[in-house]
């Protein structure tokens, strides 16, 4: 009684039977692909595309030439993971040569074309199968030499079961020692402090007009105290430092940023005028000191070259 | 028809191994390994801990190897056992591979530290940010024409929206656990058993560039898993009978050597030349004469043909600046060897700045005899009845690769020059294939020799030599790759690549991005070149003697700066900025270089002072530089190029400005 609608629904479940077209599961998985950026980027995301960008493309490859069954499960995902990656890669250089920018879009754009034509050759290559080719192997020898029966363990369709569990128990060990790594105390990054100017990048000597200038520049103390500091400014011009302004002492707390200026009027002459900003530090009985420099000259200097050294 | 003969290590004795009688209980036997293999990563895990604090201890060795025994030796028991599953061994090498992982992934778990390593770190930067292949690549020049890794890694980046180093550590996990998958398959189509296979995997991963070299975000992680794949389908190829299977592996291996050729040039140039030995040896009547090996053989030919006018092609027409860049190597190596052996030229002094303790230098030699040890028994079972495979496909493909892997004891003495120690290691990671598979042939039969030794002292002593063996081969096997400096992390080291990157070189970087933007040209040494390229976007000088950027350093106080030569190179290639590292002046390079391996060698003084020292705080008297940054260890200077005849002030003049803080 129960036989035709029994039949029928046996019928339907054996037409999309994972053997029979697993390419075109896989092929609907590459295509879901379009929808993970609604997941934010990141580990999640990751977790999601991953198997499927560096599964599929190679998957169906083995798939399309017929050597999806010459391997084992771990050969099999193993090799299917670097043809993928090698997709990946060939997608950038076809992008390349068509002269598209390449972008997740575009690339996802061309792998899922090249998805296509390999789920269309593997399904080519099941139906061909299921038609003609003998499901067992020839009694002439194997086809190949990783089906030699002669191996004790799983049967072959655990075998899947038995990477799986491998890839699992490895990524959690790994995993694991990360975590314990990155959660254990670490020593404290060494500390440094530096002087630097901030304004506008000047490109070559500065001239400064009848207003004078202002040269914005900033001090970071990346130390976990506070220090002290003595801020001095001077100008030379043949290694002699003379006074340009009142040193200035400071004190900067533990991982800051001051930022400070040098204001100077228009220096007098024609010549350039080397300034210079010095940092010292107070405490230490060796001091260390940090210093930056930059050239001026009066934009329209009058007077000769009299005072200048080449 | 394809006849299969036993696998030797399967027929090494008929007798049912003793421990086999023994009753087991399975639940504590994995739990006892699994247990083992917990507390082998914790000890990992505890010798970074004790690294991060100390230049090198002996204690961050002892933990760290005791660890890695712990976590491998219980696992390749296992896959050593005949009573274990292929399945089950297979999932176990997969956790080895995993696990083997872990020391590159705790040296550095957030950022690229090697020095290729930044390299591609870049080059897949500027694939984002450009969306182009091919553009001009910092530090390594070369890799900008194989962007495979790269180029992977990009997509990878773009679809995820995982960080570059995240996204490039995934990549070069899955072909480091790849590799180990790869060399079972190629082991089982040239005859093993999977027992013999596995435990091949297994000795592949005792080779120098396995745990470290070839586990970093760089072209050669990648392409030695496609090395090992393109031989694996071309021994399949070869294995299987004519028809569509092997069409099918003819594909397989066309379009895995093809991306080989695309990702790096020395290994895929090492492929060719391994399709090429076995080819002979498939050409060979002795060895292959069986039904159909003429035909085998011009599969092979053709296959081999297509790999190396693959790579020849591209270099050819994508990368010709590779000539360039390889043959100076072997040039000077050969050049090396020969004053050595004329007794004109002393040659390398192995281990010389090492900071690993004594214990890993002998393993390091161990490893070597240890290796030959197992490979002359592979071979000599090989030779003895019943262990022979018949004339045909499987006994010229084990021929052939016994050439590849034999051709390791020769290499070993380019260890000894100075240009041909690099190469020399590089070739390991090809040579150790073939030897894997020798070495797993004698392994195999020598654990079923030893569990069938009648007294149980003979049995234990036997087993104990074999694990001992595999200890050493462990040890020494790293030992002779990286440096301590590179496996373990630890205080700053003036001169070494991968303990160079500070907080204060990070973060004078980032300023410089920050405050210029990215692309200008930059003058510096290899150390603090390897950040600015890198993170802070700017396009540094690759010194060479047509462009000798050290002369702006080595020049005396007072005394003009480089030849004109340089400065016009200097003035045309724009080069604006000069970065210096003051410790240059005070301090020796771990690797014994400042900038790059062609610069001159007399930067340090006999009396061990470098020649820098007292002559970087110059460049504040220079008219036509001026410091803008100066911090603890790092000043940058802008040049102002080309240099005009800038007068300054001299005579005191009144000049009172005004120092403002923090308004």
């Amino acid at each position: 009684m129960s036989g035709p609608p029994y039949r029928r629904h046996q019928g339907s479940r054996l037409r999309y039977r994972w053997p029979d077209a697993w390419p075109c599961y896989l092929l609907a998985a590459f295509a879901a692909l379009a929808l993970t950026p609604i997941v934010p980027g990141g580990p999640v995301r990751a977790v999601l595309a991953v198997p499927v960008l560096l599964g599929v493309p190679g998957a169906l490859t083995l798939g399309a030439a017929q050597a999806r069954r010459s391997v084992d499960a771990t050969a099999f995902g193993a090799l299917a993971v670097m043809l993928s990656a090698l997709w990946l890669a060939f997608a950038t250089l076809i992008l390349t040569v068509c002269k598209v920018r390449i972008s997740g879009t575009g690339v996802y754009v061309c792998l899922l074309l090249v998805c296509c034509v390999l789920t269309a050759a593997a399904q080519r290559q099941l139906r061909r199968r299921t038609a003609g080719e003998p499901a067992v192997l020839p009694a002439d020898g194997p086809a190949d030499v990783l089906q030699v029966p002669d191996e004790a363990g799983a049967a072959p369709k655990r075998g899947a079961w038995y990477a799986v569990g491998g890839v699992l128990a490895g990524t959690a060990l790994l995993a694991g020692g990360a975590l314990a790594y990155a959660s254990a105390p670490h020593p404290a990054p060494a500390g440094y402090t530096w002087l630097a100017w901030s304004g506008a990048k000047a490109n070559g000597v500065i001239a400064v007009g009848a207003q004078g200038i202002t040269l914005p520049f900033e001090i970071t103390h990346q130390e976990p105290g506070p220090a002290e500091y003595r801020l001095a400014a001077t100008w030379t011009g043949d290694g002699t430092a003379h006074p340009l302004a009142a040193p200035r002492t400071l004190r900067v707390s533990g991982d800051k940023t001051v930022r400070a200026t040098l204001s100077i009027p228009r220096p007098p002459g024609a010549c350039a005028y080397r300034i210079v900003l010095t940092l010292t530090e107070l405490g230490p009985a060796h001091p260390r000191s940090w210093s930056i420099n930059a050239g001026v000259r009066a934009s329209q200097g009058t007077g000769g070259p009299a005072g200048c050294a080449s | 028809m394809i006849v299969e003969p036993r696998p030797a290590a399967l027929d090494a004795t008929s007798r049912t191994p003793r421990h086999a009688a023994t009753q087991e209980r399975p639940w504590r036997f994995t739990l006892t390994v699994a247990a083992c293999t917990v507390v082998g990563m914790a000890a990992i895990v505890k010798s970074y801990l004790i690294a991060q604090t100390t230049v090198s201890d002996e204690a961050e060795f002892i933990w760290f190897w005791a660890g890695m025994n712990l976590m491998e030796l219980p696992l390749i028991a296992v896959i050593a056992r005949r009573r274990t599953g292929a399945a089950a061994r297979s999932a176990l090498l997969l956790i080895i591979g995993f696990t083997s992982y872990a020391p590159k992934l705790l040296r550095d778990p957030g950022a690229p530290l090697y020095h290729d390593e930044y390299a591609h770190w870049r080059a897949t930067y500027d694939i984002i940010a450009n969306g182009r292949l091919f553009e001009p690549a910092q530090i390594v020049p070369v890799i900008a024409r194989y962007p495979g890794l790269h180029a992977a890694t990009a997509v990878i980046v773009d679809v995820t929206g995982l960080s570059i180093w995240q996204a490039g550590t995934v990549l070069v996990l899955l072909c480091h656990v790849a590799l180990l998958a790869g060399i079972v398959t190629l082991a089982r189509a040239i005859g093993l058993d999977s027992r013999a296979a596995t435990l091949a995997a297994v000795a592949y991963g005792f080779n120098a560039s396995f745990l470290y070299f070839d586990t970093q975000f760089s072209y050669e992680s990648m392409s030695i898993t496609l090395v090992v794949w393109s031989l694996a389908a071309f021994a399949q190829a070869i294995r299987v009978r004519s028809g569509p299977h092997r069409g099918a592996w003819c594909c397989l291996t066309v379009m895995l050597s093809f991306g080989c050729a695309i990702t790096h040039h020395l290994t895929t140039i090492e492929l060719a030349a391994v399709m090429l030995i076995v080819s002979v040896a498939l050409s060979l009547p002795r060895a292959a004469r069986s039904d159909g090996w003429r035909g085998t053989a011009v599969t092979a030919w053709l296959l081999s043909a297509f790999t190396l006018a693959a790579i020849v092609g591209w270099i050819t027409f994508m990368a010709p600046a590779t000539v360039a860049y390889l043959s100076p190597y072997l040039g000077t190596a050969l050049h090396q060897l020969t004053q050595m052996v004329s007794g004109s030229s002393s040659g390398r002094q192995l281990f010389s700045s090492s900071l690993s303790p004594w214990w890993e230098h002998v393993a390091a030699f161990g490893v070597t005899v240890v290796a030959l040890a197992f490979a002359a028994a592979g071979l000599l079972r090989r030779r003895r009845p019943g262990g022979r495979p018949a004339a045909g496909r499987e006994r010229a493909l084990l021929l052939g690769f016994a050439a590849v892997g034999l051709a390791y004891f020769p290499s070993t003495v380019f260890i000894f020059s100075q240009a041909g120690a690099e190469g020399s290691r590089r070739s390991w990671a090809i040579s150790w294939i073939g030897l894997s598979v020798l070495t797993a042939l004698s392994g195999a039969w020598l654990v079923d020799w030893a569990s069938l030794r009648r007294r149980a002292v003979a049995r234990a002593a036997a087993m104990g030599v074999l694990t001992a063996m595999t200890a050493t081969a462990l040890v020494g096997g790293t030992a002779a790759g990286l440096d301590a400096s590179y496996r373990f992390p630890g205080p700053y080291l003036y001169g070494s690549d991968a303990r160079s990157d500070t907080p204060e070189l990070n973060a004078m970087a980032q300023w410089f991005l920050a405050r210029f933007g990215p692309g200008h040209r930059v003058v510096t040494d290899r150390y603090t070149g390897l950040e600015i390229a890198s993170f802070g976007l700017q396009d540094t000088a690759m010194p060479s003697a047509a462009f000798p950027v050290w002369d702006l350093y080595t020049a005396e106080p007072g005394q003009p700066l480089g030849p004109p030569l340089l400065f016009t190179v200097l003035t045309e290639g724009h080069y604006r900025y000069l970065v210096v590292d003051k410790r240059m002046a005070t301090d020796v390079p771990l690797l014994g270089i400042y900038f790059e391996g062609n610069e001159p060698g007399d930067f340090v003084r006999p009396d061990g002072q470098p020649i820098f020292s007292g002559r970087l705080a110059k460049f504040n008297g220079v008219p036509w530089m001026s410091e803008i940054f100066e911090s603890d260890n790092y000043a940058v200077y802008r040049m102002y190029l080309p240099a005009g005849r800038q007068r300054y002030q001299v005579l005191p003049v009144p000049l009172h400005g005004k120092l403002t803080v923090g308004e």
